[in-house]
C-alpha cells in the first residue's frame, strides 16, 4: 500500500514537471496568435471584469494598506518628506483625484501637441493594475484592440516614455514598462556639445529607477543632466522602415557616467522621466508611421 | 475518511477556491501595495500553506495549477510558475509527511523558503532563456526584501488557507509515514506498583 502511494505520488510529480516544462516550450515556440496565447488571452479577458470588480470592492483595504505603506516610506524619507510638505499640504486642499487626472490628461496632451503626434492616432487609458513583479515589470490598461491599441504600440505618459503593447486583448492591454527586461529602444541623448550620440536604451533588470544606454560610440561626448529622447531613426531610401516611436519623445536624463566605462562598453546610466510605479493614465500611440 | 470517501471532490474544489482567492487577492490588492519598493506575493505562500495542510501529493497539484492560473492571469509565460510553485507545494507536504512538524512558526519558515526558492528560481530561468538586458545587483536585494515581507505576512496567508480548507483537509493524509511509536507506555511512564495498591516485590 505504501510502495503503491509513493509510485503513484512520485508519477504525478513527475507528469506535473513534465506538462509544465512541455507548456513552457510550446510557449515559446509559438507565434502570437496561437492557441496557448489564444487561450491565455481568453482567459484575462474573462478574468478582467472580476478582477476590476473586487479591485473596486478591496479599494478601501488598498488605500488603507497603502497609507501605512505610505507612512513607513515617509519615515525612511523623512528629510525629504518634510521639503515636499508645503506642497504636499496645498494639494491635499484641492480635490486630488480629479486633479491629478485632468493634469495627468492635460500634460500628454501639451506632449502630444508638442512633439506633433495627433497624426499617430493616441488613445487614452487608465491604468487598472500593476504587475511588479521584477522579470515582467508590466501595467495593465482599461482598453484593447477595441480602441485600436495593438502590440508593439508605444505607451507615453505626461513625463515621457512609459513603455511599449507587449499583449492585447479585447478589453486590456498589457504594457512593458522601461524597466523590463524585455524592454530595449533606439534613444539619442541632447547633448549640450550638440553632437546627439544614439544608443540602445535598456533597463538594469532589479533597479527600477536606473536606465542604461548601450552601444555609444566611445568619442560620444556626453555630460550628467543631458536629456535623452526616442532617437525615432528611419531609413531614408525606404520611408517603410522606420522605428515604431516617434523621434523626440523624453525619456529621462542622465544620471552617472565614467568615461572609461563609456569609452570601454558604451554605457552611461539614465534617471527616467516617469515614476514607473506611479502612474494612473497613459496615451497609446496607435498608428505611427500610419 | 468516511467524509473523504463521501465527498470525495470536497478538497480538490476547497484547493481550487485556495487558488482562485490567492490569485485575485494578489492582483486586485496585494500586488498594487508596494512596501520598501517591493510587494508581497501570495500565491508561493499558498501553495506552501496546502502543501503543509494536505500533504505532498495535493501540495504538488496545487503548486501546478495556481502556478498556471497565475501564468494566465499575468499574461507570462506559461509553465515557469507552475515549474517553480509544484516543488514548493511537493516538500511543504513532504515536511509534513516525514516530520509532521506541529510548531507553530513553521508555516513562517516554509513561506521563507518558498518566496526565496521561487525568486531565486525565476531568476535562474530567466537566465536560461536568455536575457539580453544587464542585471543590476539590486536584483537580490529586491529578492531578499521579498522573502522578508512574505515571511511576515506567512502566518496570516497559512490561517487563512486553513480556513478554507476547514472540513476538507485529510485526517491522516493517506499514505503518509508517521513517526515511529510502540503503542505502548515505556517502563518509565507506568504507574508504580505502590501507586497502584500492589505489593512491592522484594529485589532480586
Amino acid at each position: 500500500m505504501q510502495d503503491k502511494y509513493v509510485r503513484r505520488r512520485r508519477a504525478v510529480l513527475a507528469v506535473l514537471v513534465a506538462v509544465s516544462l512541455i507548456l513552457l516550450t510550446a510557449y515559446f515556440g509559438e507565434a502570437e496568435n496561437s492557441p496557448l496565447h489564444s487561450l491565455q488571452q481568453g482567459i484575462v479577458a474573462v478574468f478582467t471584469p472580476i478582477q476590476d470588480g473586487a479591485s473596486k470592492v478591496l479599494s478601501p483595504v488598498r488605500d488603507l494598506a497603502g497609507w501605512v505603506s505610505s507612512t513607513l516610506h515617509a519615515k525612511s524619507q523623512n528629510a525629504q518628506l518634510r521639503a515636499l510638505n508645503a506642497r504636499l499640504d496645498t494639494e491635499l486642499a484641492q480635490d486630488g483625484t480629479a486633479l491629478a487626472a485632468y493634469t495627468q490628461l492635460s500634460g500628454e496632451v501639451k506632449l502630444t501637441n508638442r512633439l506633433n503626434l495627433r497624426q499617430d492616432g493616441p488613445v487614452y487609458a487608465n491604468v487598472t493594475t500593476y504587475n511588479p513583479e521584477v522579470w515582467y515589470e508590466t501595467i495593465k490598461l482599461d482598453k484593447g484592440s477595441g480602441a485600436g491599441i495593438a502590440a508593439g504600440d508605444p505607451v507615453l505618459s505626461a513625463q515621457g516614455l512609459v513603455g511599449d503593447v507587449s499583449d492585447v486583448g479585447s478589453n486590456f492591454a498589457i504594457v512593458s514598462e522601461l524597466s523590463s527586461p524585455k524592454f530595449a529602444v533606439e534613444a539619442r541623448i541632447l547633448s549640450s556639445a550638440n553632437n546627439n550620440a544614439v544608443g540602445t536604451l535598456q533597463p538594469a533588470v532589479g533597479n527600477p529607477t536606473t536606465l542604461q544606454v548601450n552601444y555609444l560610440s566611445p568619442s560620444a561626448n556626453v555630460a550628467t543632466g543631458d536629456e535623452v529622447v526616442t532617437a525615432g531613426l528611419s531609413d531614408p531610401s525606404n520611408p517603410a522602415v522606420r522605428s515604431q516611436y516617434p523621434p523626440g519623445i523624453p525619456i529621462g536624463t542622465i544620471s552617472s557616467f565614467n568615461y572609461n566605462t563609456l569609452v570601454d562598453n558604451g554605457t552611461v546610466n539614465v534617471s527616467p522621466n516617469v515614476d514607473l510605479r506611479n502612474i494612473t493614465q497613459v496615451e497609446v500611440l496607435t498608428r505611427v508611421g500610419g | 475518511m468516511t467524509r473523504d470517501r463521501d465527498h470525495p471532490w470536497r478538497l480538490p474544489a476547497r484547493i481550487a477556491l485556495v487558488g482562485f482567492v490567492a490569485v485575485l487577492l494578489q492582483e486586485a490588492i496585494v500586488s498594487q501595495i508596494s512596501i520598501f519598493g517591493v510587494s508581497a506575493d501570495v500565491t508561493p505562500l499558498a501553495v506552501a500553506a496546502i502543501g503543509l495542510l494536505c500533504g505532498s501529493l495535493p501540495g504538488a497539484i496545487a503548486g501546478f495549477g495556481i502556478g498556471l492560473f497565475v501564468d494566465l492571469a499575468l499574461v507570462q509565460e506559461l509553465g515557469i510558475t507552475s515549474l517553480l510553485y509544484i516543488p514548493i507545494g511537493y516538500w511543504a507536504g513532504r515536511l509534513r509527511e516525514l516530520r509532521d512538524p506541529s510548531h507553530d512558526l513553521v508555516p513562517l519558515g516554509v513561506g521563507a523558503l518558498a518566496t526565496l526558492w521561487a525568486g531565486l528560481g525565476m531568476t535562474v530561468i530567466q537566465f536560461v532563456l536568455g536575457v539580453d538586458s544587464p542585471v543590476s545587483g539590486l536584483l537580490f536585494q529586491q529578492i531578499f526584501m521579498s522573502v522578508l515581507i512574505n515571511t511576515l505576512i506567512a502566518l496570516p496567508v497559512h490561517h487563512g488557507v486553513r480556513r478554507l480548507l476547514s472540513g476538507a483537509v485529510p485526517s491522516g493524509s493517506g499514505g503518509a509515514r508517521r513517526r515511529y511509536t510502540s503503542g505502548a507506555l515505556s517502563p518509565l511512564q507506568q504507574p508504580s506498583e505502590r501507586l497502584r495498591g500492589g505489593r512491592m516485590r522484594p529485589a532480586r
